[in-house]
């Protein structure tokens, strides 16, 4: 049996309701979709003039079940893709956090898988959040990593690319980079915050660095990465991935290393790269 | 005994589930006996990674049909012809049976509001979506499917019922019809009408697809949260609804809270086993095999 089948009755026919939309002062298909989403962002507006109330349930208790879902949809998005800071936050701390993003960006894009994309410039730039700006910096480690996720798919080379490379194009050599591949600087310890999560343990006190460290964010075997980089390949890693070619990596490497060291070092770096699913193509 | 109204021209794909990242490793793993999936169209309009590789593994194996959320195909925005590009490629590199969204609008004014939003049943709405259908459809070259959504309000402009606009919109509009049982029970309990009064008012060429699912039950009122089993209750609207439409491809929904694979193989054995006892078993044919969908 269906349940309540006693209180069940028919639905409004069109015979029972003609004319009814002059009661309404006819208001367009655009109007109302409008005033909807006006309740829905900013809880104001005139949808509740526009909704039928029942005896079971006022119109505004069924206003607010979409107001709910709205609100929770969004932050448990940005709860799923910012799981470390969720757990910096804890659930109303983050939730408070989340509602504010969710006022100041409203989700313009049919997926919601780009709805955090201003998440950690929200955290940097709001005056509620700027005074903890390892929020920011964990923001944007947790967001490329959703973006390596979901970053096209290209081949990669092999070491025996790199062997094919003829001596004389070594100096015009543009190194092309997997689409999922990031670097970014950070001043805060928000590595070890952002293990504590994956480890489930409890984070650490937030620090500033005693100086500013590059992490790396790609994406290799289907599997989402990072690794800190040591200052010589943050340096040119930075280059190379604007654009610069093997001769300028080799120039940018002289500064730090002796002529001797520089080939080796330049060399040991690609094959590196190469290994790690980095490179998808060799110009020259 | 009951007479059965066939639905013999519409493509018939049997039992169903959604697919869902917690079960790639399961299906690939163990070739679950489950006839065809359903993907979240969104889930897969992104560059590459994982989701394609496993979308395109499982469907090495499996037929797909393709599933939206976000087409607002009620909303007065201009149609999303960015979004309509990204499922044009989609479908053509998934070649999908067929594609699906909602009778609904989702945003307005350039935001998304990532909710399936109810229409007024009136004229204006009707001619408005079914327009947009057309050019939808021209552009995909082919006919789309609208689901029924469950709503928790009624708008004062609304002139007919739910099942009245719906078919007026898909006559109007000539597209089919994914008829989600679970939907009809939850907003027949929101809004208190009989869902049966709906079912027999549906076209029943127009259909071609059912979905189940579960809802939360608040006692005065009714979520659609996909996040638990099936209902007794709408396992029963089932039952009565099967005679009425006869072999209707028929898929379970799970969004959240997700079960081990298991218990939701268990749902689909119960949908099968349903079917078989109320219809019988059904011969059909795709991708040139033949086989008995109950």
């Amino acid at each position: 049996m269906i349940q309540h089948d006693s209180k069940l009755s028919t639905g409004p026919k069109s015979q029972d309701l003609g004319g009814k939309n002059l009661v309404n002062n006819g208001l367009s298909l655009s109007e109302l979709q409008s005033q909807f989403k006006q309740y829905l962002m900013f809880q104001n507006g005139r949808i509740d003039e526009h909704i039928d109330s029942t005896e079971e349930l006022s119109n505004d208790f069924r206003l607010a079940i979409y107001a709910n879902a709205y609100c929770m949809r969004l932050v448990e998005t940005l709860q799923k893709d910012f799981p470390a800071i969720f757990y910096l936050l804890g659930d109303d701390g983050f939730t408070q956090v989340a509602l504010d993003y969710i006022k100041k960006h409203p989700s313009q894009h049919p997926s919601l898988r780009f709805f955090g994309q201003y998440f950690s410039e929200f955290l940097h730039q709001d005056t509620d959040y700027r005074a903890m700006p390892y929020l920011s910096e964990l923001a944007q480690l947790e967001w490329l990593l959703v973006e390596a996720f979901n970053a096209k798919d290209v081949s990669l080379i092999q070491e025996s690319d790199v062997a094919n490379v003829p001596p004389e194009a070594w100096s015009t050599l543009v190194l092309h980079f997997h689409p999922s591949i990031h670097c970014f600087q950070y001043r805060w310890n928000i590595i070890p915050l952002w293990q504590a999560e994956q480890n489930q343990q409890t984070p650490p006190q937030p620090e500033k660095l005693d100086s500013e460290e590059t992490c790396l964010v790609w994406r290799q075997n289907f599997m989402t990465l990072y690794r800190t980089l040591e200052p010589d390949e943050a340096l040119v890693l930075g280059d190379v991935l604007e654009g610069a070619d093997f001769s300028d990596m080799c120039a940018s490497l002289s500064t730090l290393f002796s002529p001797d060291e520089v080939a080796m070092k330049a060399a040991g770096l690609l094959k590196s790269w190469v290994n790690a699913g980095l490179i998808s193509d060799l110009s020259w | 005994m009951t007479e059965i109204t066939h639905n013999q021209q519409r493509p018939y794909l049997g039992f169903g589930l959604g697919l869902r990242p917690d079960y790639y490793d399961e299906i690939l793993t163990h070739h679950p006996n489950v006839d065809w999936f359903e993907i979240l169209s969104e889930n897969y309009m992104v560059g590459g990674g994982k989701p394609l590789y496993y979308l395109h593994a499982i469907r090495e194996k499996y037929p797909v049909v393709m599933h939206g959320v976000s087409l607002s195909i009620g909303g007065t925005d201009p149609l999303d012809m960015d979004y309509l590009k990204q499922l044009k490629t989609l479908a053509q590199s998934v070649n999908p049976h067929w594609i699906s969204d909602h009778l609904c609008w989702t945003g307005q004014g350039g935001n998304n509001l990532h909710d399936l939003m109810p229409l007024p049943y009136n004229d204006e709405a009707i001619k408005h979506v079914a327009q947009r259908v057309r050019q939808v459809q021209d552009y995909l070259g082919q006919q789309i499917l609208l689901e029924n959504v469950s709503s928790y309000v009624s708008y004062r402009h609304s002139v007919m019922s739910e099942w009245e606009f719906y078919t007026a919109v898909v006559e109007e509009a000539d597209c089919l019809m994914l008829l989600d049982i679970n939907n009809i029970y939850v907003s027949s309990r929101n809004h208190n009408f009989d869902p049966m009064e709906y079912i027999n008012a549906v076209p029943i060429d127009r259909v071609q697809q059912f979905h189940l699912a579960g809802h939360t039950d608040y006692g005065n009122y009714v979520i659609d949260t996909h996040d638990h089993p099936i209902v007794d209750s709408v396992w029963e609207l089932y039952k009565k609804v099967l005679p009425v439409f006869g072999h209707i491809s028929t898929m379970i929904e799970r969004d959240d809270l997700m079960p081990p694979f298991s218990e939701l193989m268990q749902e689909l054995e119960q949908a099968r086993s349903i079917g078989e006892s109320v219809l019988g078993p059904h011969q059909y044919h795709f991708n040139g095999i033949q086989g008995k969908a109950v």
